[in-house]
């Protein structure tokens, strides 16, 4: 009597578990399967939310090392004006007397994403004439904006860096800047001074 | 009682077997068709397959490598003769390329498909142009994109360099020696060498004062260039004179040579030396994988890091001063079929005036040349 009960129980589960399964295949099947390629424009995003405080977290190149700083800025409920307002933040310096090697007088121009969740973060020219800095400088500046946007938004694949609009080779001459900045900057620095390892 | 004990027991494996071909099922192979095209310096890769394959799919492309993330494993359904090296690892395809000059890749529905187009410097065509398209398909281009147009082969900075336009290029003496491979004392070994002067034209570098990066770097590369011409070295410069050249033509330059050793020339921005190999293999991350993988270092890294050692004792001894010896995923020594270095020395304005200073660098770096080779 005992075992027929635990078969019973096993085929309605296994029953189930067919249904859900089917069920979630067929849900998959019929899903819209396009999404707009930019789900946020440059309209909605220069807009500002109203709303308190939150704090980001922010990956600034101080010292040949990033550094993590917590800066408090106006929330922002859409996440392309929270990433607009993160990348400001990023470009105005760790502050506080720390020199950084990130160029100064950059404007951000506008933060969008596409269906594939590449955040698309428009730069002035100035991110190109007014660095001054080697490879390790450079690796660090793109390590940070990479860092920093993934550290604090949601569901983002990737970040690609255009500047006024357009690809370009190369920020610095050393790293490329015209792909996504994951391949390029999701290693850590290795270092070796005076022999012994960092 | 016993009874009851093995049907629960039964149960149990039923339940996991019924669990594990479920995840198996989940998990089985994606079909998905490769195929291509070539033009006369174009190659157009198509990757074909469902929808969902196709639009949860993540790729990443540079000259470098193409890398195609598939939401499941795939069976690949390949044309004969696939011009590039093809890596298969689990659920990723990555394509690892040469002599490529520009690389798009796109997301294409009807039929579902992602389009890679990739420009190279030299010819591909063995056979007459095909279109990728099956007949009776839609073009695999965008309403609005380019249709694929043969690029403008690189002219290689050694082979012919260029200046501003109306002014003659200015050219070194010992460069033409680079174009002619030199045959060093009977019976010594050649070594073929390739420097590398960082930045050029509009871009700068660090500028200190009235000098700039891109000035010394030239500079340094130009003296090096004539100590080791004399020591019956085989040169090669991928630039010459003050001149534009972008990553991806230094990249094709250096893949056109046989050099076996890539010295590239920079500044750095702090006090000190700094020498830079490419990363290595033993980095966790994908992404830094994906690099390693289509790496043509990875073979050459372990010379590439005993040079750099040998380098910054060179100079470390000469100069009495701290050399940072590092590891960077920089396109320029990753992508080089070489041991290979990045130096980065102190002080733009100091390199520029002093030439005892530089005088001295040269002889530091080839003291570790010489070392490297013992």
């Amino acid at each position: 009597m005992s075992s027929k009960k635990v078969l019973i129980t096993i085929a309605s589960l296994v029953l189930v578990l067919t249904a859900m399964a089917g069920g979630y295949l067929l849900l998959q099947r019929y899903r819209p399967l396009e999404k707009p390629a930019v789900t946020e424009g440059p309209g909605e995003s220069l807009s500002p939310e109203p709303e308190d405080i939150s704090s980001f977290r922010i990956y600034y190149p101080v010292d040949n090392t990033l550094q993590v700083i917590e800066k408090r800025v106006r929330r922002r409920s859409k996440q392309a004006a929270a990433a607009e307002a993160l990348m400001e933040e990023f470009f105005k310096g760790p502050g506080g007397g720390l020199s950084s090697a990130v160029p100064p007088n950059v404007k951000v121009l506008g933060v969008y994403r596409d269906a594939a969740q590449i955040l698309y973060v428009d730069l002035s020219d100035e991110l190109r004439r007014n660095f001054q800095g080697d490879a390790l400088a450079e690796y660090l500046v793109l390590k940070g904006i990479y860092e920093s946007l993934m550290a604090n938004l949601q569901e983002v694949q990737d970040v690609k860096v255009l500047v006024e609009g357009k690809e370009m080779e190369s920020m610095g001459g050393h790293f490329y800047l015209k792909f996504p900045l994951r391949g390029i900057v999701s290693s850590e620095v290795r270092a070796e001074e005076k022999g012994s390892r960092e | 009682m016993e009874n009851d004990s093995t049907v629960k027991k039964g149960a149990v494996i039923f339940l996991m077997a019924i669990i594990l071909c479920g995840h198996a099922l989940a998990q089985r192979a994606v079909e998905v068709s490769l195929r291509f095209s070539r033009q006369e310096t174009a190659v157009r890769v198509v990757f074909e397959s469902d929808e969902d394959t196709i639009r949860k799919a993540f790729f990443t492309a540079n000259p470098a490598s193409v890398r195609i993330d598939f939401p499941t494993r795939v069976e690949l359904k390949m044309q004969n003769d696939f011009p590039f090296e093809l890596v298969r690892r689990d659920k990723a395809v990555v394509m690892n390329l040469r002599d490529v000059t520009d690389v798009r890749a796109y997301r294409l529905t009807a039929p579902s498909r992602i389009v890679i187009d990739i420009k190279t410097s030299v010819k591909t065509q063995k056979e007459p142009l095909k279109p990728e398209q099956k007949p009776g398909q839609p073009q695999a281009i965008q309403p609005g994109q380019k249709p694929l147009q043969p690029p403008v082969a690189q002219q290689p900075a050694a082979a012919a360099p260029k200046g501003p336009p109306g002014q003659k290029p200015q050219e070194p003496s010992p460069a033409k020696a680079a174009e002619q491979p030199l045959t060093a004392d009977k019976g010594k070994k050649v070594k073929i060498v390739m420097i590398d002067a960082g930045h050029g034209g509009y871009d700068s570098g660090i500028v200190g004062g009235d000098a700039k990066e891109k000035d010394v770097n030239l500079s340094l590369a130009k003296d090096l260039y004539t100590v080791l011409v004399k020591k019956g070295y085989t040169v090669y410069m991928t630039r010459k004179v003050d001149q534009p050249s972008s990553l991806t033509e230094r990249i094709n330059f250096a893949g056109s040579k046989n050099q076996e050793v890539f010295i590239s020339i920079h500044a750095s921005s702090s006090e000190r030396f700094a020498v830079y190999t490419a990363t290595g293999d033993e980095q966790g991350a994908d992404a830094v994988k994906l690099y390693s993988t289509v790496s043509r270092q990875n073979r050459h890294l372990a010379r590439s890091r005993n040079l750099a050692k040998v380098l910054a004792n060179s100079l470390r001894a000469d100069f009495g001063s701290d050399v940072a010896q590092r590891e960077l995923p920089l396109p320029i020594l990753s992508t080089m079929n070489a041991t290979a270095v990045m130096i980065d020395y102190p002080s733009v304005r100091a390199y520029a005036s002093d030439v005892k200073l530089r005088e001295k660098f040269i002889s530091s770096v080839m003291k570790g040349i010489a070392g490297h080779e013992q």
